[in-house]
């Protein structure tokens, strides 16, 4: 062996502490894959699908002229961006309350002069345990939630009451 | 003249032994923050001040189409920044009763609304005690007539609290 050869074998010595070192760095990294797979992936159900979230219009009077029908866009007035498209529409004469006159009772009645309207939007998203769903990835959307939406012929304040993920 | 190397140690130290145990040190903070910090629940911090306490907030005459939305164990949190207000552990739909005037006999009287629900929700937590009968959680007061916008997982609504109960005593 010449002193060449020997010097280089010299350099490139590994000692106990560098494979100590190797071991630990590798443990931290399988640690960090292993809280990931375990906590973040657990934490987060569905990521970039489609959800159905349903919504209510209460009393959208007849003569008002608005319109929303299936394939619709649906915008939010807030920041004026797309929060989906209308995949069902259903409609039913608007529900309202009243006190009956004799015993003063809170009773509830239909008045076929104006429209409850009930809209089914496909939204993209995510939805974790412990946050929610998040419209397009940003805003979190829950059922009791009231958004100001509008469309093309339609623009009202509708009541989140459902969420399901789009099952295939 | 020659210059004489210093005498090494067994195991002595370099330059990259150095900046690989910076990166351990580097990893291992990294994977304790990961592990531990789940959100808002570590950021209460514990004191001799810290009491772990059960509230009650309540919803009162929500369309009947809202039933269902909250589980047990579900996260509250502060609708504005998000932020852990508790867990759920228990939790009630009922029927709305309203007020109202019997203009026949004069006098007021109530009964239950239809599809009209009030939602009662259970929280625990650990919260710090600001006076006696009012906590905080992550600042937000706790106390009973207080009103806050919460979000659940698949619910959000404007609850007022009505009730907290310290583990040993009850403020209501």
């Amino acid at each position: 062996m010449t002193a060449n050869e020997n010097s280089v074998r010299k350099k490139i010595r590994i000692s106990i502490i560098d494979v100590i070192i190797v071991i630990t760095v590798l443990a931290c990294i399988a640690g960090g894959v292993l809280h990931y797979r375990v906590y973040e992936n657990n934490n987060k159900v569905i990521t970039d699908d489609v959800f159905y979230v349903s919504m209510r219009f209460s009393s959208i009077e007849n003569s008002s002229g608005q319109k929303i029908e299936t394939g619709d866009s649906l915008y939010l007035n807030d920041g004026k961006v797309l929060l989906g498209t209308v995949n069902e529409v259903t409609e039913e004469d608007a529900s309202f309350y009243y006190n009956d006159e004799v015993t003063g009772e809170l009773k509830k009645g239909k008045d076929p002069g104006a429209k409850d309207i009930s809209v089914v939007v496909e939204i993209k998203g995510e939805l974790t345990k412990e946050n929610g769903f998040l419209a397009n990835g940003v805003k979190y959307v829950a059922a009791g939630m009231i958004l100001d939406v509008y469309s093309d012929m339609f623009s009202a304040k509708g009541l989140i009451f459902d969420l399901e993920a789009k099952t295939e | 003249m020659k210059k004489t190397a210093k005498p090494k140690g067994k195991y002595s130290f370099n330059i990259i032994d150095v900046l690989l145990l910076l990166v351990i040190v580097l990893s291992v903070a990294a994977i304790v923050f990961l592990f531990f910090y789940e959100g808002g629940d570590a950021k209460i911090e514990e004191s001799d001040n810290t009491y772990e306490i059960v509230y009650t907030v309540k919803q009162e005459q929500l369309p009947g189409i809202l039933r269902g939305k909250i589980n047990m164990g579900d996260a509250m949190f502060t609708l504005q920044g998000q932020k852990m207000l508790g867990r759920v552990i228990d939790f009630s739909y009922t029927n709305s009763e309203v007020k109202y005037f019997n203009p026949t006999d004069k006098v007021m009287s109530s009964s239950s609304v239809e599809d009209k629900i009030d939602l009662t929700v259970k929280v625990n937590t650990k919260a710090t005690k600001v006076a006696e009968n009012i906590f905080e959680v992550n600042g937000q007061l706790i106390s009973v007539g207080q009103t806050f916008e919460v979000g659940f997982p698949y619910y959000t609504g404007t609850v007022v609290c009505t009730a907290v109960s310290v583990m040993g005593g009850v403020n209501e």
